[in-house]
């Protein structure tokens, strides 16, 4: 069986260009493994060469205009640097640093080893200050997809509102990583709770 | 012994915050200093509020055996229940899509935290300062809700005092319930005190909340600072979760585990 970094290999094969979110993954003449933003061209320079992950993480975790992000796939990606990483190992670790866990899912996704969760299964499994988040109408819930989800966040929403919902898999596209939400994140159970308290 | 598992991955989970970005920064940095020692086949972090998420952490994880660490100061709330149910387990060792779950003690009740906390108090203490004038206070968050919060807190001054470092006096105070940070000038009576904060990263509790409340003007970020009050002198630490060393209290933890937990 293939590990996931033979699986990342295989994916960004020498002479292509990888679409992932908002970045652009390629391969450069020593067969080394680049990263940049989609809007930036390595190859008229002037772009921060990040070595070190921890300075990646510095780096990606703010805006262009220095705010946080904490939601790292949400479409903010900050311009002005490249990485290089000598080995498909190396190369999944920063962009697990970039966009955790985006390529792992995909994977697990399209062999059919993770599931989506359905939104209300998420919601209703909610304690604390989030306990009620599940008591959100399905008018809610649409909403909560279109104002959180859909403005805020690059990933392609793979689960259903509830079990009865009919919902199609996403399939792969020509270079692309389909860049895929398995399940309900912290900033969409939050808006739940919004709504449900009518905060 | 020396802890060799290359089979395994380590996943070390914490808090994290939608609003700090420095929140998870203490953590990642363990990781990656776990991750240098080769010990582990893989390390991984995953947070509550930030990403990778407990819930979505599964995929990166190629190895079949996993230790996972809370990175949190005591048991409670997020140990007892936010983390078994969001990371499905049920048993110390739970199977999970054949993948063998190992769950250890968060790193606060660990006994090399008591090490660790007695290293950064003397660190911090010039030597011009007796040790025997000299008021250890330990703080935490502490809440009126939860009378097991400061549990580890109280575990870790019991276990200083049997130590009996030196300090004149070694105690505990919170945010929270009594005995209260805002105190701490009655709490002690020594003339010179170490305030450390018993909290996994310097987040708005202890860059803001309890320099406030310690009297603090204005605080140095090196916390190198000696702050006066009368005669008295206070010095106020990082939060020990920002100390490096934590991470060799992580590895310990899967030591733990293995020697007190493991039936295989």
């Amino acid at each position: 069986m293939m590990s996931l970094s033979e699986k990342l290999e295989a994916t960004v094969a020498p002479d292509l260009k990888i679409r992932l979110g908002q970045l652009t993954l390629a391969r450069n003449a020593d067969g080394a493994f680049i990263a940049h933003h989609k809007m930036d061209c390595p190859v008229s320079g002037g772009l921060r060469d990040l070595k070190s992950n921890a300075d990646l993480e510095e780096t990606v975790k703010m805006t262009d205009s220095g705010e946080y992000r904490p939601l790292r796939s949400a479409p903010t990606l900050p311009c002005g640097w490249v990485i290089s990483r000598p080995d498909a190992g190396a190369f999944l670790q920063a962009l697990d640093v970039i966009y955790p866990a985006a390529f792992a899912t995909w994977i697990s996704y399209h062999a059919e080893e993770s599931t989506p969760i359905p939104l209300r299964e998420t919601l209703e499994r909610q304690s604390g200050m989030n306990e009620d988040a599940g008591n959100i109408t399905d008018q809610q819930a649409n909403k909560i997809m279109r104002d959180v989800c859909a403005a805020g966040c690059l990933k392609k929403i793979s689960w259903p509102i509830d079990d009865q919902c009919a919902f199609s898999r996403i399939a792969p596209i020509r270079n692309r990583i389909p860049f895929i939400c398995l399940e309900a994140c912290t900033f969409a159970i939050e808006a739940a709770r919004e709504h449900s308290s009518g905060e | 012994m020396q802890l060799n598992k290359p089979d395994s991955a380590l996943l070390i989970l914490a808090h994290g915050s939608t609003e700090n970005a420095d929140s998870s920064a203490p953590t990642k940095l363990q990781a990656r200093s776990i991750r240098e020692t080769g010990i582990f086949g893989a390390v991984h972090c995953a947070f509550w509020k930030e990403e990778p998420s407990f819930r979505q952490v599964a995929p990166m994880i190629e190895q079949d055996e996993i230790y996972v660490v809370p990175n949190f100061i005591s048991e409670g709330y997020f140990t007892r229940q936010i983390i078994p149910r969001e990371m499905e387990l049920s048993e110390r060792t739970s199977e999970r899509n054949s993948k063998y779950l190992h769950y250890c003690d968060p790193v606060g009740i660990h006994p090399s935290m008591t090490d660790l906390l007695l290293a950064r108090a003397l660190a911090l203490r010039p030597d011009e300062i007796p040790l025997n004038d000299t008021a250890l206070i330990i703080i935490g968050h502490g809440t009126p809700k939860n009378k097991s919060s400061t549990a580890s807190i109280k575990q870790q001054v019991r276990a200083l005092q049997l130590l009996d470092p030196g300090f004149a006096e070694i105690t505990n105070a919170y945010m929270e319930e009594a005995p209260f940070i805002s105190d701490w000038e009655s709490i002690v009576t020594s003339r010179h005190v170490i305030a450390l904060p018993f909290f996994i990263s310097d987040g708005l509790h202890s860059y803001e909340d309890i320099p406030k409340m310690l009297g603090i003007e204005k605080l140095s970020s090196d916390r190198k600072n000696v702050y006066l009050f009368g005669k008295r002198t206070l010095q106020y630490s990082n939060a020990i979760g920002t100390d490096p060393s934590m991470a060799r209290v992580i590895i310990d933890q899967v030591a733990y585990f293995d020697e007190h937990y493991r039936n295989d």
